[in-house]
C-alpha cells in the first residue's frame, strides 16, 4: 500500500454538453494522506468526489482506488464498492430524522446487502460512538441533537463500515467555528485511527493548514463553457 | 428486504398519527363497500327467505308490501283489520291451512302476534325452555326478547294499554311467560306470541268478570289478568267470525289448492286480497337492488376519490423523502432499495388496512344479518 | 315395478298399523263415533273422567298438552267444553262436529249480565246435548267420517264400513224416536235437568225441566216448584239423567210423577255405549208414555 498511490486517477474527463464539466490528466493521492480540495462554485470539487466513489462514471479515464479499478466496474459492483469502502460525509449530516442516532449509524447496513449487521458491527457502532462523544445520546433522533453531534454521527456512519476512503464534502460548513474544529478532530482521528485517506473539500482557508496536502482546482484545466 | 422492511416500520412509527389516520382511511374505503355490500346481500337472502317460507297471505286490500310486511317482519305498519271468519272461510274451503294473526298491541315494547298453534310449526319454532301455548293468557317469548329483557319462564309481562284513559273495556293484559323459543334468526326472535283469543281479550271483545287487578283508585294503572280462578268467567261477546285479525297466512295443500285459493281473491271489490309473499318480495328486492346500484357508484366514486387522496399522501410524504433516498443511493443502495423501501411501507400500512378492515368485517358479521332487514323494513 | 311397488306397499302396512291417528274428543258420543267409524285405524282417546260433567270438565295443562298432540279434535260444537274457547289448540286438528248444523242447533233462554257500571249484556245460549236426538247424532258421525278421511292415506273402505255401522245404530235409534213421535207426539213431560231439547224434538214431546241435583232428594222448596209445573202441564213423567235416590222417587210418585231414567250420555257410561245405552232409554221411555 506504501509503496503504490491510494487514489490514482489517469486522463480523466467528463462532459457536460459539448465542454468539459471536469478533467484531470492526473492525480495521485497515497494512503492515509489527509487532503483538502478547494477551488471555486462549479468548479467541479463534488463532481470528482462522486466519480472516486463511483455514483459517476466518467466520459474518459481511468480511476483507481486502492486495488481497485472502479471505472471497469459494473454499476451494481461500483455501488457494492461504494457501500464498502467508501465513507461520505456531508455537509448537511444527510441523517436520516425517522431513525435514532445508532440507526443512524447503522443505516448503511439496512440499505444494502454489501454489509450485515452482526454482533460486531453493533459492538464497533457503540465504541465508535462513545469515541466521538455520543455515548447516552444514541437512542435520540437527529431532531434532538446538536448541530455538532449530528455531524459526529454521519462521522460514525461513515467510518463503520471500514472504509479505505473518507470524501467529506464541506463537513463543517454548517458548522460554528468551535465546532469546525473539534469535528476535524474528530475526522483527522478516526481517519488516522481507521488508516483511511482523507479527501475533504472545503471552503474554509483557515482550515487548510491542518491538511497534509491542498489541491486547488484552479490548477486543473477546467475548461468553461 | 429486511432492512427496508425495518426502516419502513421505523418511518411509520416515527409518523405513528399520520400513520394511523392512513391505515384508517384505507380500512375505510375497504370496509365501507363490503359492508354496504354484504348488508344489501344480507338483507335480500332475509327477506327472500322468509317470503320463501310464507306461502300465501290474506289480509284486507290496501298496500301488498305493507301486509307482507306486517305479516313476515311485524312491522309498526299495521293493515286495516279483517274478520277471523276470513281465516275459517280458508279452512273450509278445504284448499290451505290458515293461520290467523292479529298484530296490534305490545309488550316490553316487543310486538304481540296472536296467533294459532299451526303457526309455530309453519315457522318450525322449537320451545327452548317452558311450554307451549296452552290456555288463554299464556306468553311465548322470542329467544331475542327472552335474552334482551332478561325474561324467563314464570316471569309476567304486561301488555301495554294502547290509551291510558282507554275505560270503555281494553285494560293491559298481565301474562304469564309460560315459554321461551329456541334462537332462528327470524323477526321470531323479537315477537312474543299469544294465542289469537288472547289478543281479543287485550282488545275488549273478550272479557272475564271482577278481573281487574291493581285497586280501584284511580291513577293507578288497572290490569287485567287470567288466572285459574276467573279464566271459566272469561266469555267472548258477539260472533267469533267477527272478531278483527290483521293476516292470515294460507298454507295451499298442492298447487291445484293454491290457484284456486288465489282465484278466490281475485275480485277487486272484495273486502281481502291474497298476496304472494315471494313475489312482493322480489319487487322490494329488486327496488333494494336498484339503490345498491346506485349506492354502489357512490361508494366506487367515494372510494376512488379516498384512494387517489391516500395515493396523493403517500406520494407526498415520499417526495419528501427524496433527499433521504439521494442519500441512501450515495451510501451504496441499489437502485432498487428505494423502491423496496416504499414498497415494504405500502405493503405494513396496507396490510395493517386490511386486517383493521377484516377485523371489523369479522366483529361486525352477527349484527349484520339481524339487523340488515330492520334498515330495510323500518 | 307394480309388483315392487305392492311388495313395498306390504311391508310398509305393518308399519303404517303401528301409526294410528291420534283422536280426541270433548264428549263421549263423538268418541262412540270414532270408534265405530275409524276402528283399528285411530287411537280414542276422551279424557273426562268418570265423575266429572264434560260440560264443565276444565283439563289441567297436560290434559291440553294431551289434546294439542292428536291428528284429530272432535268439538261437540254449541259451546259445548267451554275450555276449549280458552285453550290454544291446533286449528288443522280441530273439527266442530255441529258445524254443518248451526241451523238446527236449539236457542235457550239468555243468560244476562253486566260488567261494572256497563250495561247489562246478555249471551244468547244453545243447547248443546245434540246426540240426544239420533239424527243430529248421523250429522256429527258424518263429520266425523269426513275428518277422519282428510287425514288417512289409507283404510278409506274400513271408514266407510265403520261408519256404515254407525250409521245403522243411528238410524235404528232415529226409528225408535220417531215411533214415539208417532204414538206420543205432544206429550208433556218434566227433567230433573234441561238437557233434553234435542231429544225432545226428535220424539215431538215437551219437556220442562227443573234443575235438581241428581244425588239429593228434593227438598220440599223443590217438590212445591215441580208440583206446580206438574199442574201446569199435566205432565205425568219425571225424566232422570241418573238414577236418583228412592226418596227421590217416591216423593216425585206423590205427585202421579213415573220416573224414567234417560242418561245424557256427556261422559261413558259404566255399561254399554251410546247406542244401546240410548236405545234402551228410548225404550223404557217407550213403555212408560204407553200407561
Amino acid at each position: 500500500m506504501t509503496d503504490r498511490a491510494m487514489i490514482e486517477v489517469t486522463g480523466l474527463a467528463l462532459r457536460r454538453g459539448e465542454s468539459f464539466a471536469l478533467a484531470i490528466e492526473h492525480l495521485s493521492i497515497p494512503a492515509g494522506e489527509r487532503v483538502a480540495v478547494v477551488g471555486p462554485s462549479g468548479a467541479g470539487k463534488t463532481t470528482l468526489l462522486n466519480i472516486l466513489s463511483g455514483i459517476l462514471n466518467p466520459d474518459a479515464g481511468h480511476v483507481r482506488i486502492g486495488e481497485t479499478a472502479v471505472t471497469t466496474l459494473s454499476d451494481r459492483q461500483r455501488r457494492m464498492f461504494r457501500a464498502r469502502n467508501i465513507g461520505f460525509v456531508f455537509q448537511d449530516f444527510e441523517l436520516v430524522e425517522y431513525l435514532s442516532a445508532r440507526e443512524n449509524i447503522l443505516y448503511p447496513y439496512r440499505l444494502t446487502d454489501a454489509l450485515s449487521i452482526t454482533r460486531d458491527v453493533r459492538d464497533r457502532a457503540e465504541a465508535l460512538a462513545a469515541s466521538v462523544g455520543l455515548e447516552g445520546k444514541l437512542r435520540r433522533k437527529p431532531a434532538n441533537l446538536s448541530q455538532g453531534e449530528k455531524q459526529r454521527v454521519a462521522i460514525c456512519r461513515a467510518l463503520l463500515p471500514r472504509p479505505k476512503l473518507i470524501l467529506a464534502d464541506e463537513a463543517t460548513g454548517n458548522l460554528d467555528p468551535a465546532n469546525k474544529d473539534l469535528i476535524l478532530d474528530i475526522l483527522f482521528e478516526q481517519a488516522q485511527a481507521a488508516g483511511a485517506t482523507l479527501l475533504a473539500v472545503t471552503h474554509d482557508h483557515a482550515l487548510l493548514p491542518r491538511f497534509d496536502r491542498v489541491i486547488n482546482f484552479d490548477d486543473f484545466a477546467a475548461v468553461p463553457a | 428486504m429486511s432492512g427496508a422492511l425495518f426502516l419502513a416500520w421505523a418511518h411509520i412509527w416515527h409518523h405513528r398519527w399520520r400513520s394511523l389516520i392512513l391505515v384508517l382511511a384505507i380500512a375505510l374505503i375497504v370496509v365501507v363497500p363490503v359492508t354496504v355490500s354484504r348488508v344489501v346481500d344480507a338483507a335480500e337472502a332475509d327477506l327472500s327467505a322468509r317470503a320463501e317460507a310464507t306461502p300465501l297471505l290474506i289480509g284486507a286490500r290496501g298496500s301488498r308490501l305493507d301486509l307482507v310486511m306486517s305479516a313476515l317482519y311485524f312491522g309498526e305498519d299495521q293493515p286495516d283489520p279483517l274478520p277471523y271468519q276470513a281465516s275459517e272461510d280458508v279452512w273450509d274451503s278445504g284448499l290451505a291451512i290458515a293461520i290467523p294473526l292479529y298484530q296490534r298491541f305490545y309488550a316490553e315494547g316487543a310486538p304481540i302476534i296472536g296467533t294459532s298453534l299451526d303457526y309455530f310449526d309453519l315457522r318450525g319454532l322449537r320451545i327452548a325452555d317452558g311450554r307451549g301455548l296452552t290456555v288463554l293468557g299464556d306468553a311465548v317469548l322470542g329467544a331475542a326478547v327472552a335474552a334482551e329483557r332478561g325474561l324467563s319462564v314464570g316471569d309476567h309481562i304486561l301488555s301495554t294499554p294502547e290509551n291510558l284513559f282507554d275505560i270503555a273495556g281494553s285494560y293491559p293484559l298481565r301474562m304469564p311467560v309460560v315459554g321461551v323459543l329456541a334462537p332462528t334468526g327470524t323477526p321470531d326472535d323479537a315477537a312474543i306470541f299469544v294465542d289469537v283469543k288472547t289478543t281479543w281479550v287485550m282488545a275488549g271483545i273478550g272479557h272475564g268478570h271482577e278481573d281487574v287487578e291493581g285497586g280501584a283508585s284511580a291513577g293507578i294503572l288497572q290490569y287485567a289478568e287470567i288466572t285459574p280462578q276467573n279464566i271459566d268467567s272469561f266469555h267472548f261477546h258477539g260472533d267469533v267470525g267477527s272478531y278483527p285479525i290483521t293476516a292470515i297466512i294460507a298454507e295451499p295443500w298442492d298447487q291445484r289448492s293454491s290457484t284456486i285459493l288465489k282465484g278466490r281473491y281475485l275480485d277487486t271489490s272484495g273486502p281481502a286480497q291474497i298476496v304472494d309473499p315471494e313475489e312482493v318480495m322480489s319487487g322490494l328486492i329488486e327496488t333494494v337492488f336498484a339503490i345498491k346500484d346506485v349506492l354502489d357508484w357512490v361508494v366506487r366514486i367515494v372510494g376512488g376519490a379516498a384512494a387517489l387522496a391516500v395515493v396523493l399522501a403517500l406520494h407526498l410524504t415520499f417526495r419528501l423523502r427524496a433527499r433521504e433516498m439521494q442519500t441512501a443511493f450515495r451510501l451504496g443502495a441499489g437502485r432498487f432499495a428505494t423502491l423496496q423501501l416504499l414498497l415494504a411501507e405500502a405493503l405494513l400500512l396496507g396490510g395493517a388496512a386490511v386486517m383493521l378492515a377484516g377485523a371489523v368485517i369479522w366483529i361486525s358479521q352477527p349484527y349484520l344479518s339481524g339487523d340488515a332487514v330492520q334498515l330495510l323494513t323500518r | 315395478m307394480i309388483r315392487a311397488l305392492m311388495i313395498a306397499l306390504l311391508l310398509a302396512a305393518p308399519a303404517m298399523a303401528q301409526e294410528r291417528l291420534k283422536v280426541s274428543a270433548v264428549a263421549y258420543p263423538l268418541a262412540w263415533m270414532a270408534e265405530g267409524i275409524g276402528g283399528d285405524l285411530v287411537e280414542v282417546t276422551f279424557p273426562v273422567p268418570a265423575d266429572a260433567d264434560p260440560a264443565f270438565w276444565r283439563p289441567n295443562i297436560a290434559a291440553i298438552a294431551a289434546f294439542q298432540q292428536s291428528d284429530v279434535i272432535l268439538l261437540n260444537g254449541a259451546g259445548f267444553a267451554d275450555w276449549t274457547a280458552k285453550a290454544s289448540l291446533p286449528r288443522r286438528a280441530l273439527t266442530d262436529t255441529s258445524a254443518g248444523i248451526t241451523d238446527r242447533l236449539i236457542e235457550t233462554e239468555a243468560i244476562t249480565h253486566s260488567h261494572g257500571d256497563d250495561d247489562p249484556h246478555s249471551h244468547a245460549a244453545t243447547a248443546t246435548f245434540l246426540w240426544l236426538d239420533p239424527a243430529m247424532a248421523q250429522a256429527q258421525a258424518d263429520a266425523v267420517h269426513h275428518a277422519l278421511s282428510r287425514r288417512m292415506s289409507a283404510g278409506q273402505e274400513t271408514l266407510d264400513a265403520g261408519h256404515a255401522e254407525v250409521t245403522a245404530s243411528l238410524t235404528a235409534l232415529t226409528a225408535q224416536a220417531e215411533a214415539i213421535a208417532a204414538s206420543h207426539g205432544g206429550t208433556r213431560l218434566l227433567a230433573s235437568h234441561p238437557r233434553y231439547q234435542y231429544l225432545a224434538r226428535a220424539a215431538r214431546l215437551e219437556v220442562t225441566a227443573v234443575s235438581w241435583a241428581s244425588d239429593a232428594v228434593p227438598d220440599a222448596d223443590q217438590i212445591a216448584e215441580l208440583s206446580a209445573l206438574q199442574q201446569q202441564t199435566g205432565a205425568a213423567i219425571m225424566l232422570w239423567e241418573e238414577t236418583p235416590p228412592d226418596a227421590a222417587i217416591e216423593a216425585v210418585a206423590a205427585l202421579g210423577l213415573t220416573s224414567v231414567l234417560v242418561p245424557t250420555l256427556a261422559n261413558r257410561p259404566e255399561t254399554g255405549d251410546y247406542a244401546t245405552v240410548l236405545a234402551e232409554a228410548l225404550a223404557r221411555l217407550s213403555a212408560a208414555l204407553a200407561e
